[in-house]
C-alpha cells in the first residue's frame, strides 16, 4: 500500500509539472496579429494573410496563385508590392528555435506575378531584415524599400535583394514609405517623420510629430506638401524642403490610417469613426461636419469614380461596416461584415474589394458593387497545408 | 471576468508607467512589488508552514514508524503533535494564487510591448480615458540590451530567472536540509516531504528558467525581481524563526530546571514515577536538546 501511494504521489507530481510546463509553454501560441495587407493592380487583388499570399484576377473571379513561402511555417502580413511583373513582400518572422534566444528570422520575397501557382521566387533576402514586416514596401530608383518592426528601414537592391543601406529610427515603422524625386519619406511609431536621400539613406530632415505615425505619407507635388496623419489627434501638412508644419487639421481621436488626396481635398478618418475632408492647400473643412460612420476607422478611404468608400470595424461586436459617401459627404450606402475590417479597401476591375478576418471569421475576400454595396463575388481560400 | 481581470492590470501598469516617468522596467519593479506585499501574509504563512512541516518530520517518521499497524493511533499521535497531513497541500496555495497575475502578467506585457497593429488597438480599446495613451505610445520596450517583447538573445535572465529561484527555494528549507544533511540519502528515504521539496529545489528552477528562454525579457525580469522579493522574505522568515525557536527553547529549558528543582526540593517523592509525556519541541536544532537532556541526566 504504501508503495502504491507513493507512486500516486509521485505521478500526481510529475503530471502537475508537465502540465505546467504544457499550459506555460501554451501562452506563447503566435494568434494573429495584424489584418489582412491588401493591394491592387488592374483586375488583380494581392492578399497576405498568415501563411499566405493570395493573388486573384477579380474580374474573371477567380485564384491565380498561392504563395506560402519556401517551407511554409512563415507568416505573411504586409501588403504585397507590385512593380514591374514581381511581387515583393516581406513575412512576419519565424523564430529561430528556443536556443536561438529571440532571434527572429525574417525573409523578404520576391515573387514573378504570374499565373502559376505556386508562383515562381525571383528572390528571397534572408538576413537583411531582422524585424517583423508590417508595412508594405515600395519599389523605386532600382531598390526595394522595407521598414521593420525592430526600427530599421532598409534599402534592398531589386534584383538580387542585397541590402544596399540600413536607417535606423527610434520605433517601429508601420507603414508603406513614398518617394519623390530622389527622396523617400517614412513614418514610424517614434514620433517623428523622415525624409532620406533615395540613393544613401542618409538623412536629410527629420520631423517630431505629437504623436506616433502610422500610416503611409501622402505627396502633393502640385502644392509641395507631405501629409501625414497621427495618433495626437492632427493631420500634418509638411513642407518638402524642411518639413515644416504649414498646418495642421484636428480630429477627435488617433488619426492612423494614411490620408488620401483627391483633387486637392485630403480625407481622414480617426479612431471614433469620423470622416473628414479638408482642403488640401491650407487644411480648412470642405464639408461643414464630419461624417460617421459605425465602428472605428484604423484603414484609409478608398476613392473612386466620385465615390468614397470607408471601411470600419467594432471588436466587440465582432461586426465590420462598409459606407460609401459621395465626394460632397452624403451617405450612398453602408453594409455590414460578419468581422472589423481593418485592411485598406482596393479598387480592382472598376469593383470595391474588402478583406476582412475574424477571430471566428475566416479570411473572406469580397467584390462589392460600388454603386449599390451588393457583394458581388465572395472568396474564401482553401486552408493552405 | 479574466478579460477584466486583464484589463485592471493593464491599467495598473499603464499608470504605473505614467507616473514612473515613462519607464517600463520601473513599472514593472513596482507592479511585482506591490503583488509581492498583497500575497505577503499568505507567503509568510506558507513559508513558516513549510519549515515547521519540515522540521517535525523526525518525529512524524518517528510515530509512522511506530504506529505503522495501527493507522487509527498513528493518526491521533500526528495529531498530538499538531501535524496535519493536508497542509502541505496549502503550500500550493501562494502558487495557486499567482498563477492568474503571473498569466494575466504575460498578455499585459505582450499588449503593452508587443507593439502590433492589433495590440494597439486593443490597448486603445481598454485604456481608462483618464491616461493621454497617444502621449505614452510607444511604450519605450528597450532596457540595457534587451527588447522586453522578445526573449534574452544572450540567454542571461534565463541564468538569472534559475539562480534566484533556486536561492528561493533553497531558502524555503530548513537549515538542517539542502545538502547539509550527512546522511542524505538515507533521510531522504525516510523523509519523503524532504525528498520531494530537495527534487522541487533543482527541477523549478531548470523549469522556469527553460520557459524564460522563450519568454519575452519583461516577463523574465519580473519573476526575477519577484525571486529576489522572496529571497529576501525567506531570510527574514528564517531569521525570525530562529529568533522564536531560540526563544522556545530558552523556556522550554528554564521551565525543565524550574521543574528539577521543585522535584529534588520536594525529595524523592517523585522517584520511580513516570515522566510525564513531554510534547515535542519542533526544533531544527537538535544539538541543543541532547545538551538539555544530558545536563538533565547529569543534574538527576
Amino acid at each position: 500500500m504504501p508503495l502504491i501511494r507513493k507512486f500516486l504521489k509521485r505521478l500526481l507530481s510529475r503530471g502537475f509539472l508537465l502540465g505546467s510546463v504544457l499550459f506555460l509553454t501554451g501562452c506563447g501560441i503566435i494568434e494573429s496579429t495584424v489584418w489582412p495587407g491588401v493591394s491592387a493592380e488592374g483586375n488583380r487583388v494581392y492578399v497576405a494573410y498568415q501563411n499566405q499570399v493570395i493573388a486573384l484576377d477579380v474580374a474573371a473571379r477567380q485564384e491565380l496563385w498561392q504563395y506560402t513561402g519556401e517551407n511554409g511555417g512563415v507568416q505573411f502580413y504586409a501588403p504585397p508590392e507590385l512593380a514591374d511583373g514581381q511581387v515583393v513582400v516581406g513575412d512576419y518572422g519565424v523564430s529561430g528555435g528556443i536556443f536561438a534566444g529571440g532571434r527572429l528570422i525574417v525573409k523578404v520575397h520576391a515573387l514573378e506575378d504570374g499565373e502559376i501557382s505556386p508562383p515562381a521566387t525571383r528572390w528571397i533576402a534572408e538576413d537583411q531584415v531582422s524585424g517583423r514586416v508590417f508595412a508594405g514596401s515600395l519599389k523605386a530608383n532600382g531598390k526595394v524599400f522595407v521598414g521593420t518592426g525592430d526600427n530599421h528601414f532598409v534599402a534592398l537592391d531589386s534584383t538580387t535583394g542585397e541590402k544596399v543601406w540600413d536607417f535606423r529610427t527610434g520605433n517601429a515603422i508601420w507603414d508603406t514609405p513614398a518617394v519623390h524625386g530622389r527622396v523617400v519619406y517614412l513614418t514610424s511609431l517614434d514620433k517623428n517623420v523622415y525624409a532620406l536621400d533615395i540613393d544613401t539613406g542618409n538623412l536629410i530632415w527629420q520631423v517630431p510629430l505629437g504623436g506616433a505615425s502610422a500610416g503611409s505619407p501622402v505627396i502633393s507635388p502640385e502644392l509641395r506638401l507631405i501629409y501625414v496623419s497621427s495618433f495626437d489627434g492632427n493631420l500634418y501638412a509638411l513642407r518638402f524642403e524642411d518639413g515644416r508644419t504649414v498646418w495642421k487639421a484636428p480630429a477627435a481621436d488617433w488619426v492612423w490610417g494614411s490620408p488620401v488626396l483627391v483633387d486637392r481635398v485630403v480625407y481622414y478618418c480617426d479612431l471614433q469613426g469620423n470622416v473628414y475632408a479638408v482642403s488640401a492647400a491650407d487644411g480648412k473643412p470642405v464639408w461643414s461636419t464630419p461624417q460617421k460612420v459605425s465602428g472605428s476607422v484604423q484603414a484609409p478611404v478608398a476613392v473612386h469614380d466620385g465615390r468614397l468608400f470607408v471601411v470600419s470595424g467594432d471588436e466587440q461586436a465582432k461586426k465590420g461596416y462598409i459606407t460609401a459617401f459621395t465626394l460632397e459627404g452624403q451617405q450612398l450606402w453602408q453594409v455590414e461584415t460578419p468581422a472589423a475590417v481593418r485592411a485598406n479597401p482596393v479598387i480592382a476591375d472598376g469593383a470595391l474589394v474588402v478583406a476582412f478576418a475574424g477571430e471566428e471569421v475566416p479570411l473572406q475576400v469580397v467584390r462589392y458593387n460600388p454603386e449599390s454595396g451588393a457583394s458581388e463575388w465572395q472568396y474564401t481560400p482553401a486552408v493552405a497545408q | 471576468m479574466w478579460q477584466a481581470f486583464i484589463d485592471l492590470m493593464l491599467n495598473i501598469m499603464v499608470f504605473l508607467y505614467q507616473v514612473l516617468g515613462n519607464n517600463f522596467i520601473l513599472a514593472l519593479v513596482a507592479f511585482t512589488v506591490i503583488t509581492r506585499v498583497l500575497l505577503l501574509p499568505l507567503n509568510l504563512r506558507q513559508q513558516r508552514m513549510s519549515i515547521r512541516m519540515q522540521e517535525m518530520q523526525p518525529q512524524v517518521q518517528a510515530i509512522q514508524k511506530k504506529y505503522k499497524d495501527d493507522q487509527k493511533k498513528m493518526m491521533e499521535e500526528l495529531q498530538k503533535i499538531g501535524y496535519n497531513p493536508t497542509e502541505p497541500l496549502l503550500g500550493c496555495l501562494p502558487l495557486l494564487v499567482q498563477m492568474p497575475i503571473f498569466l494575466a502578467l504575460f498578455r499585459v506585457i505582450n499588449i503593452m510591448l508587443q507593439a502590433t497593429p492589433l495590440s494597439l488597438l486593443e490597448l486603445k480599446a481598454v485604456v481608462w480615458p483618464t491616461f493621454d495613451l497617444a502621449a505614452l505610445f510607444p511604450i519605450k520596450n528597450t532596457f540595457l540590451w534587451m527588447n522586453l517583447a522578445q526573449p534574452d538573445p544572450y540567454l542571461i535572465l534565463p541564468i538569472l530567472v534559475a539562480g534566484t529561484m533556486f536561492l528561493q527555494q533553497k531558502l524555503m528549507m530548513p537549515a538542517n536540509q539542502g545538502g547539509k544533511d550527512k546522511n542524505k540519502k538515507g533521510s531522504q528515504q525516510d523523509n519523503p516531504m524532504a525528498s520531494t521539496q530537495q527534487s522541487m529545489l533543482y527541477t523549478m528552477p531548470i523549469m522556469f528558467g527553460f520557459f524564460a528562454l522563450s519568454f519575452n525579457s519583461g516577463l523574465a525580469i519580473y519573476f526575477v525581481i519577484s525571486n529576489i522579493i522572496g529571497i529576501g522574505q525567506g531570510y527574514i522568515t528564517h531569521r525570525n524563526m530562529d529568533k522564536v525557536r531560540a526563544e522556545a527553547e530558552a523556556k522550554k529549558t528554564a521551565k525543565n530546571e524550574a521543574s528539577e528543582i521543585e522535584t529534588s526540593v520536594n525529595g524523592s517523592a517523585g522517584e520511580g514515577e513516570p515522566e510525564p509525556a513531554q510534547k515535542p519541541v519542533p526544533t531544527a536544532t537538535t544539538g541543543k536538546s541532547k545538551k538539555g537532556r544530558s545536563r538533565r541526566k547529569k543534574k538527576s
